[in-house]
């Protein structure tokens, strides 16, 4: 896998000496991460797809205002979280109350598992839990995705969303509690 | 310790947070309540799954970027859409066409004085005759117009020669009548000088008595002239070869 290191320099490379093979890496590395970041945040493929477009021409245009004080994935995250913001904004999106798994998109096509809803028995739960995400906030979803696709720490969290980090982790632990009570409410809280 | 404080640990656990520790006091809870711990499990397994299920989509393709970024050399892409957005020239082309239609469709005539036109179905060869018979008289006109402006010209010419003619001769009567006038003056004035002189100091009924200081020579008075009067300076009247008059006793 790639380093933070590598990220980093090639940022620097791209950034210092406008190297386009350095941004076609970059570009390699996390097309796909970021893809499915934003359409899972946005819940459309195609808006994730539009979106990922835009935070990579973002990238271009404010490449010189990359600090290597900086990890990379914090930056190009913040872009993220700024197109995605941006976007909600225009769109005045109001969540739909539709599981992913009714998007084509959203499943892999490579992707041997079954649908959920072909052995309901089994997944039931895993079905509901989608359900419960979908009716998210972006915002929180977004949060959910940073740790648990992305693998940030809470760190690199709070320098993209600019709050503490004892806010970040308190904030991911309450939504993560708050889904697992969405699927069971006899829960205890 | 509260059903809330344990499930936040138990994320801790699941998510690879909590310390070794800690780990080893959660996983003697979790024996403690295998079936909680079960569903816990499927739970965190179900949230990861969503999390890190891939989304499949078109790789991005550098062009992409920089033509969208409106880096100079990129051309834009093409417009993904079957219906291609119309165009300036289409919107003008279509103006064009609309308005030659319309002016097919309708008839109408323009008769002047001197010109007679006539435009749409009725238009026909008698029509054609006619427009170029008022050509031609338009043009005989315009010729005459073009003789008239010329014998203009020299018309133009004419006064402009007799002007510069009458200008001359205003000029040499001016010349002639300042001549004669010096002449005059001159005639006066010498026939004064014989006056004067056959009459013999009268300058004075020409003076006033309060003038009495003026029969001194206006150089009276300077050292100079005290000193060597035999050096006089001559009088204007001198100079000019006239002879002024002795000054009254």
């Amino acid at each position: 896998m790639n380093s933070e290191n590598d990220d980093r320099d090639l940022m620097i490379r791209y950034a210092r000496a406008g190297d386009i093979e350095a941004f076609e890496e970059i570009l390699r590395r996390w097309d796909a991460r970021v893809t499915a970041f934003l359409a899972k945040a946005s819940r459309d493929r195609d808006t994730g797809e539009d979106l990922r477009q835009e935070v990579f021409v973002r990238v271009h245009r404010y490449r010189h205002t990359y600090n290597p004080r900086y990890s990379f994935p914090t930056w190009l995250f913040r872009i993220a979280a700024n197109t995605l913001k941006t976007w909600q904004v225009h769109a005045n999106r109001k969540p739909v109350f539709e599981s992913l798994e009714d998007h084509p998109g959203m499943r892999d096509a490579s992707d041997p598992a079954p649908h959920p809803r072909d052995c309901a028995a089994a997944n039931e739960g895993a079905e509901k839990l989608r359900t419960a995400i979908s009716n998210l906030e972006v915002s929180e979803r977004s949060l959910l995705l940073y740790r648990l696709n992305l693998n940030l720490s809470y760190r690199e969290i709070s320098e993209i969303l600019e709050e503490p980090e004892s806010t970040v982790k308190s904030r991911i632990y309450a939504l993560i509690s708050r889904l697992r009570q969405s699927l069971h409410p006899d829960l205890i809280t | 310790m509260n059903p809330k404080e344990r499930e936040q640990r138990w994320i801790a656990y699941f998510l690879g947070e909590a310390d070794p520790e800690e780990q080893r006091r959660i996983e003697e809870e979790l024996a403690a309540s295998p079936m909680e711990a079960e569903e816990f499990q499927r739970f965190v397994k179900d949230l990861h799954s969503w999390a890190q299920e891939p989304v499949s989509a078109a790789s991005l393709r550098m062009h992409d970027i920089l033509s969208r970024a409106g880096e100079p050399g990129m051309k834009p892409e093409k417009a993904s859409s079957p219906f291609m957005k119309p165009t300036r020239w289409f919107w003008a082309l279509a103006a064009a066409a609309l308005l030659l239609f319309s002016l097919s469709r309708i008839s109408f005539s323009i008769r002047t004085e001197f010109l007679s036109f006539s435009w749409g179905q009725k238009a026909g060869g008698e029509e054609f005759r006619t427009l170029e018979e008022n050509l031609k008289s338009l043009s005989a006109r315009v010729e005459d117009y073009r003789q008239a402006a010329a014998e203009n010209q020299t018309m133009i010419q004419t006064l402009n020669l007799r002007n510069r003619l009458l200008e001359d001769n205003m000029r040499s009567a001016v010349s002639q009548i300042v001549h004669n006038q010096q002449i005059e003056s001159r005639t006066r004035y010498n026939d004064l000088q014989q006056i004067m002189q056959m009459t013999g100091g009268g300058l004075s009924s020409f003076q006033s008595g309060s003038e009495e200081n003026s029969s001194k020579t206006p150089f009276e008075g300077r050292s100079w002239i005290n000193k060597s009067t035999n050096n006089d300076p001559p009088s204007n009247s001198e100079s000019r070869g006239i002879k002024e008059p002795s000054p009254s006793p």
